[in-house]
């Protein structure tokens, strides 16, 4: 039997059953990663740790002990996340020397105790700061379903390599929609979960209330059962009375992106509009407070060996470092405003519909979004519609539509501690056909 | 080599952003920036003073 092509739910039964030896799992994700070419969604290869983990498993079932709901099933985690014997890189050759984590990761550790089995760490933007996944130290991770494209980013090898099929799920963080953007352009899920929700210990920062870690998964049921493991409980769903969020997020849309949503909104039947007041301007606050905070993170090490950062984030770590406390005051003041309007809305509708981005992956040889006619470089800007959402601090499942072509997600976005009503909300449209993850293996 | 400043970030450097030249911009910063960041830097200086006119509610 073979573990390719099965879902995280389906492996864990299959070697839990004693179907599958979670060897045997490991050994085939391995392969697949061997045979990945120049998609470069990982960057380290954790091989031995992956087979002893995966041979504690089988270990277990042997013995007749339950090895835990992911048993055995293959993952990987972004740059980011401390491995125990690793110096954690947040994908910067600045920091390639620097000391080896003691100890892994609280998320890692929690996926471990699961019986997940670790077989490697994935590419990002350097830092996190950036949503196309192009590292100069590494390089760019390709989109799997056409390679001319970026998977997006800042976890782009993240989405990728469950896109690709080489891990059953994977571990990102988002902070502005580093998560939701390469997962809509991978075709497959993800999610931002309530701010604070889940461990962080262990994760490199990059702006500190804005950062989330959350899973990619190829299917509803694996988002739901990795989420519960990380959070260490689930939750109850409610019904959730959708909402199309219009304004700011209707605005942009490449023609592929307008038909598709005309499509998903047919399918679901009438859904009322409604509007996110002061969008924009929320927006522009995340922005600041998104520099201010990943620049003051950086000064230090900015002034020594400036030289040693990507060109790209390092110039913008440089001038986010210099805004000054009022400005960086001004942004914070605005989010308990902009929370206020956004609380009148959930009080309405338990989930409210945006597109992730404005249309499909860009092309690498033209790194570029239009955004009211005039094109603008993609690295900073395709967090148009995900910035504002963060902001807010909610969960936010981006989910990959049922469309021909590129791939194009939505995200479905809760309340605060709502986490349940957005994945039992995308679990519903996945069982109705309107949304599913596009997958190569 | 560095873009050696002369002095701290002087206030107000977000709202005369687009009115100074690179060079001035970021000498205006306090540090000494490596002169091949000197363009780029400049550039999100500019990026991040329209954000701020955004976030005090500035049409784009």
């Amino acid at each position: 039997m073979t573990a390719t092509g099965l879902d995280a739910l389906a492996i864990a039964a299959a070697v839990r059953a004693g179907r599958l030896k979670a060897v045997d799992v490991a050994r085939q994700a391995i392969g697949r990663i061997d045979a990945a070419g120049d998609l470069l969604a990982i960057t380290q290869r954790l091989d031995d740790r992956a087979l002893a983990e995966a041979r504690r498993v089988d270990a277990l079932v042997a013995q007749g002990r339950d090895p835990g709901p992911l048993a055995g099933v293959p993952y990987a985690v972004k740059d980011l996340f401390d491995v125990a014997g690793l110096p954690t890189t947040a994908g910067s050759a600045s920091r390639e020397h620097a000391d080896v984590a003691p100890g892994d990761a609280g998320a890692i550790v929690r996926l471990q105790q699961a019986g997940a089995v670790l077989v490697g760490t994935c590419n990002m933007d350097e830092f996190a700061y950036g949503f196309v996944t192009d590292n100069a130290r590494w390089g760019i991770t390709r989109n799997p379903h056409d390679h001319a494209r970026f998977a997006g980013g800042s976890s782009g090898g993240s989405a990728a390599a469950v896109a690709a099929g080489l891990v059953s799920f994977a571990l990102g963080s988002d902070t502005n929609g580093s998560i939701r953007i390469p997962a809509s352009f991978c075709g497959v899920y993800g999610i931002k979960p309530t701010h604070g929700s889940l461990p962080m210990e262990g994760v490199y920062p990059f702006a500190h209330t804005l950062d989330d870690i959350g899973v990619f998964a190829r299917s509803a049921g694996d988002l739901a059962l990795v989420d519960a493991v990380l959070r260490g409980s689930s939750q109850a769903a409610g019904a959730p009375h959708p909402a199309l969020l219009g304004g700011w997020f209707a605005r942009n849309l490449t023609p592929a992106m307008q038909l598709a949503l005309d499509d998903f909104s047919a399918a679901i039947g009438p859904l009322p509009i409604v509007e996110l007041a002061e969008v924009e301007r929320a927006r522009s606050a995340a922005f600041v407070i998104t520099a201010c905070e990943g620049g003051r993170l950086h000064a230090a090490a900015l002034r020594q060996v400036a030289m040693a950062y990507d060109p790209a984030t390092r110039d913008r770590l440089i001038a986010g470092g210099a805004l000054p406390d009022a400005i960086y005051a001004e942004a914070r003041a605005l989010r308990a405003v902009f929370i206020e309007r956004a609380r009148a809305l959930f009080d309405r509708h338990r989930v409210l519909i945006a597109p992730v981005t404005m249309g499909p992956a860009p092309l690498i040889a033209d790194p570029t979004v239009l955004i009211d006619g005039t094109a603008k470089p993609a690295r900073a800007n395709l967090g148009l519609f995900t910035q504002p959402i963060s902001y807010l601090g909610v969960p936010v499942v981006a989910v990959p539509l049922a469309v021909p072509g590129l791939p194009l997600g939505l995200q479905l976005i809760g309340a605060w501690g709502d986490d349940a009503a957005v994945i039992a909300f995308a679990a519903d449209l996945e069982r109705r056909g309107l949304i599913g993850a596009r997958l190569l293996a | 080599m560095t873009q050696t400043p002369a002095q701290p970030v002087p206030a107000g450097l977000f709202e005369q952003a687009h009115d100074l030249d690179d060079a001035a911009l970021v000498a205006a910063l306090g540090w000494p920036v490596p002169l091949p960041c000197v363009p780029g830097v400049a550039s999100n200086l500019r990026l991040l003073a329209d954000h701020i006119a955004i976030m005090r509610g500035a049409r784009r």
